[in-house]
């Protein structure tokens, strides 16, 4: 027949109690009474309801503003904590860490102490979150293979960026295995090194849906992600703890999509911009040059008066430079002229491939305005493929809407069938 | 040398936020003037170039989508999901 001590039997208590994975977390739910506050400054009360009570102790070091908020004479309240046996006293108590109304129900209360903590130890700092690439080439999305959010995702990407690349790490976003599941996809595509930025995605839910998103385990992983981390999940008031640990939050997982991203459009405007500034830049140095060699001659000009004291020869001389720069210039004009337009046929923005053109007059100068274009002129017709010649008809300069009218191949028109064309 | 990080490296050389940022550079020079004629002409041709690249690359471009998948040996390879080509 064993026999212990009365000190063994505490310590064994105290140990099964310390070993039940029930007792070392869990909320319990009753009214508060015998609430006493010692001058240590510590904070002792009972649990209870109808047909039981626990004794409870929230030492100074775990009370926070909220739980002393909720601790009061019979008030209904969930108390999270874990619950041992004080060998001392021969008291089985919970030692309480946080307080929260009853009212909110369990899994609010939870959050709450989950944020808190987290937030403590700095997971939501703000000097942790790292910027987003601005041209992401690979975007890795943990959602469900299943259902809408993938797809919403897709099509927003195709329609912005489609020059990005989308790698899916599938996992369940709610019930039992969505937590791991979720660490196991941020794990997965932290290891690649390829992935620019990750995109956490799940639609809308209750808080118990989107439970998986508050877990802890699920917030260590986005803080431990060396790549950068979206969190969109749920609806736009939806917040859950992914999203603070997050480097940035998105309200829905189509929001997400547009962030990620540029809009083509967009950029492709800005390249026509780009390219308006390089032929501003290109006439700036030619007008430049211009100027440059026009001080040139000017100088030999002021030199011409005198260069009748010099020798005819000299004279000569002076000449013959004037009139070698003057043509550089002009040849140098020319040619500037016609790369230009060359280029400018081939230029990206564009203009020549949505089907405009670009006319010449038959000694090759650029038609810009309609008015410029007289009836009978031979014009040579650029598209953006190959150029073909045509004769303006019609009438005359300012008087006239559209004044040419095309013919696909220059051919006679034979007298009295014009009408037919 | 796994496939990663070829593709990476080849990615690295074709990416349009690199040929994006040379178009940059090349607009730059061409604004902060000083160049002479024919300098100027080989920035100016090389930023239109550019340019159209940067445009082609938009142009061309679709949505790739893979996933991520563990075939028998558990190792971790990834499957185009438009079944056209597998990977």
């Amino acid at each position: 027949m064993l026999s212990l001590t009365v000190t063994q039997i505490g310590s064994h208590l105290r140990g099964l109690l310390e070993m039940d994975p029930i007792l070392t977390d869990i909320w319990v739910s009753g009214e508060i009474s015998n609430l006493s506050r010692p001058q240590s400054g510590h904070i002792y009360f009972t649990l209870k309801d109808e047909a039981a009570q626990l004794r409870c102790a929230l030492f100074r070091p775990r009370q926070t503003i909220a739980s002393l908020t909720a601790v009061d004479h019979g008030a209904q309240v969930l108390a999270h904590g874990y619950v041992s046996f004080y060998e001392q006293r021969g008291d089985l108590q919970l030692y309480v860490d946080a307080v929260q109304p009853a009212g909110l129900g369990v899994l609010a209360a939870e959050f709450e102490r989950l944020r808190a903590r987290l937030e403590a130890e700095g997971l939501f700092a703000l000097e942790r979150k790292r910027a987003l690439p601005l041209f992401p080439r690979r975007i890795g999305v943990v959602t469900s293979s299943t259902g809408a959010v993938f797809q919403d995702i897709c099509h927003v990407l195709t329609r912005r960026w489609p020059l990005v690349e989308v790698l899916l790490a599938p996992t369940l976003v709610q019930g039992d295995g969505a937590a791991t599941g979720v660490v196991l996809a941020l794990e997965r595509l932290n290891r690649r090194n390829d992935v620019d930025v990750i995109v956490l995605a799940r639609g809308g839910g209750s808080m118990e849906d989107l439970w998986a998103f508050n877990e802890e385990a699920v917030a260590r992983a986005i803080f431990a992600s060396r790549v950068p981390v979206v969190s969109a999940v749920g609806h736009e008031t939806d917040y859950t703890i992914a999203d603070w640990v997050a480097d940035v939050r998105a309200p829905t997982p189509s929001a997400a999509a547009e962030l990620l991203v540029p809009d083509q459009l967009e950029i492709a405007a800005r390249l026509g911009g780009r390219e308006q500034q390089l032929r501003a830049g290109m006439r700036r140095a030619l007008d430049r040059l211009q100027q440059d060699v026009e001080q040139a001659l000017r100088l030999l000009d002021r030199y011409r008066p005198d260069a009748s004291r010099l020798g005819a020869g000299v004279r000569a001389l002076l000449e013959t430079m004037r009139r070698r720069l003057t043509h550089e210039l002009e040849m140098r004009q020319q040619r500037l002229a016609g790369r230009m337009n060359e280029l400018g046929a081939l230029s990206p923005s564009g203009t020549l491939t949505r089907g405009y053109a670009l006319v010449h007059r038959a000694d090759g100068e650029l038609i810009v305005r309609a008015a410029e274009a007289h009836a009978g002129d031979s014009i040579r017709v650029r598209m953006v493929d190959d150029d073909f010649g045509a004769r303006v008809e019609g009438g005359d300069g300012a008087d006239r809407g559209n004044g040419a009218t095309r013919q696909t191949r220059p051919r006679p028109v034979p007298a009295g069938q014009e009408r037919l064309l | 040398m796994n496939e990663g990080e070829t593709q990476a490296q080849v990615d690295a050389v074709a990416s349009f936020e690199g040929v994006y940022a040379q178009l940059e550079q090349a607009v730059a020079r061409l604004d902060a003037g000083g160049l002479g004629l024919e300098e100027s002409i080989a920035v100016y041709e090389t930023g239109v170039r550019l340019a159209r690249r940067c445009k082609e690359m938009l142009d061309a471009a679709e949505l790739r989508v893979s996933e991520l998948e563990q075939d028998m040996a558990g190792a971790l390879t990834t499957l185009p999901l438009d079944d056209e080509e597998p990977d």
